[in-house]
């Protein structure tokens, strides 16, 4: 019953940070991005802010009935499931909505009429922003995950423990086998390469700068672009201690002797999510800021090629143009890179992201 | 820093604006030999234009002997100044121009102003 409610607590809180970001969403970039298209300040301050407050309202009425309606069944057959189900689908409702207002709304686009653009002939790398320190720590995490797993395998027993409830007890069992023993450390060795994959693409996104205030916005993206990099290797340093943490939670709860540190495990556990979460907040809340000022200091703080401003899909969430030869480009709507969907090495990501894990899987079941 | 800069309203395709850009910047002293450039596929994402754009304009500094490309490599600055043109050949261009200033009505002395200018401006990263 106690998970039971944690769960429910949990999915709650998100569903709160869910609808205000949704409630945010259209006008995060202001008049540049009112539902993701540039319009007129008359407009955004005018019959924009009754589209927004219908938009509001009906985000709230269909978030409320989704989550009253699936959170009631999910208690009253006691299957978190069903909230979990509820979470899903009132996030879609929310993609919808969002879409369907971001099409009233395209209508009344107006073109940039910035057409100087600027490049310092900059170049940059993976390499700019790779500290070594920090590759060697990430390096030794994931040794000493795999040295322990190894050194203490033969005394793992026949029953293992793959998931732990929130107070630190195993609730979920499997057989022994170097599978199940060895998918968690694989799992993170998996994402390891795909941060390190987002890093060198991300290093490569589009810098486009106003001819106007070239230095400026040369200075303020190479600050957003660090920050982001930045933010991608607190997530790395914290991959690496959360698995180390959960082969340590797998010895501590299976391995007699090692039980004693089962609290202190645990209490780490929760340290490690809670600093990846503050660093990660932390860092759009840094990127944010750096845009404001960028703002502050020319008036702007996203600009594009009139050309490209059409490509922008599903109320600017969304990126795909084919003219456009780069593969990441700044968010539009929110903080953070985007991929352009067009683009060919789209496929490889997708690979990556998607058909490796499924690969995974296919691969366990049938072992 | 430096920067070239490309207008979409200019009615010089934009390969040869890339070009003229960075050909004010190597003679200008901004980008020194050996200066790298970024690949074409970055400095085609940064301006928002075609590959081939960028392409055609690093192959044309390379023919002039500007740009030296290597495979891998990239792009760097080969030498701060063109391959050998004749005198002549050199001197037209600026004849065109003093004929469209003097056409549009300016006087001498205005014009030399102007030449002063320009020249300036390209000579202030040279040191």
């Amino acid at each position: 019953m106690k998970d039971f409610q944690i769960i429910v607590w949990t999915l709650l809180l998100s569903e709160v940070v869910l609808l205000a970001v949704f409630m945010w969403l259209p006008v995060m970039g202001g008049e540049r991005a009112f539902f993701g298209v540039r319009v007129e300040p008359q407009v955004f301050h005018g019959e924009g802010r009754l589209t927004l407050r219908r938009y509001r309202l009906t985000l709230v009425a269909s978030f409320g009935l989704i989550v009253a309606l699936g959170f009631y069944v999910a208690a009253w057959f006691g299957q978190p499931a069903l909230a979990v189900a509820a979470t899903l689908a009132s996030t879609a409702a929310a993609f919808l909505i969002y879409g369907a207002y971001a099409r009233t709304v395209r209508p009344l686009a107006v073109e940039s009429t910035v057409t100087r653009f600027a490049s310092g002939l900059r170049v940059r790398r993976l390499a700019d922003y790779t500290h070594l320190w920090l590759e060697a720590a990430i390096l030794l995490l994931v040794g000493a995950t795999f040295a322990l797993l190894i050194q203490y395998y033969p005394q793992l027993p026949e029953r293992m423990p793959v998931h732990w409830n929130a107070s630190g007890e195993a609730d979920g069992w499997a057989r022994k086998s170097l599978a199940t023993v060895f998918f968690l450390p694989a799992l993170g060795v998996y994402l390891h390469i795909f941060f390190l994959v987002l890093k060198h693409d991300i290093a490569h996104a589009k810098m486009t700068l106003p001819d106007a205030h070239a230095e400026e916005f040369l200075r303020g993206k190479e600050q957003y672009l660090s920050a982001n990099m930045r933010l991608i290797d607190w997530a790395r340093a914290s991959v690496a201690l959360l698995f180390f943490n959960i082969v340590l939670l797998m010895l501590v709860t299976t391995i007699d002797e090692f039980g004693r540190y089962l609290r202190a495990v645990n209490i780490a556990s929760w340290i490690i999510v809670a600093g990846m979460l503050a660093g990660i907040f932390y860092f759009i809340w840094r990127m944010k800021r750096i845009n404001n000022e960028l703002r502050a200091a020319t008036g702007e703080w996203y600009v594009q090629r009139p050309g490209d401003e059409k490509h922008w899909r599903h109320g600017g969430l969304t990126y795909y143009n084919p003219d456009d030869p780069s593969l990441v480009v700044e968010k539009l709507v929110g903080y953070g890179y985007t991929l352009n969907m067009a683009h060919p090495g789209i496929w490889a990501r997708a690979l990556l992201l998607g058909g490796v894990p499924l690969f995974v899987v296919w691969a366990v079941l049938n072992m | 820093m430096s920067y070239i800069t490309i207008d979409e309203g200019d009615a010089r395709p934009i390969y040869r604006q890339i070009v003229e850009e960075i050909k004010r910047l190597i003679a200008g002293g901004d980008l020194k030999e050996g200066a790298p450039l970024p690949p074409v596929r970055q400095l085609a994402a940064d301006l928002g234009v075609n590959l081939n754009t960028v392409a055609t304009a690093y192959r044309e500094l390379q023919a002039e002997g500007l740009l030296a490309i290597r495979h891998g490599a990239g792009a760097t600055v080969a030498s701060s100044t063109a391959n050998d043109r004749g005198a002549e050949e050199l001197r037209k261009p600026l004849r065109e121009a003093l004929t469209g200033m003097l056409l549009a009505g300016l006087r001498r002395g205005e014009i030399m102003a102007i030449v002063g200018d320009e020249l300036r401006g390209l000579l202030k990263g040279a040191k």
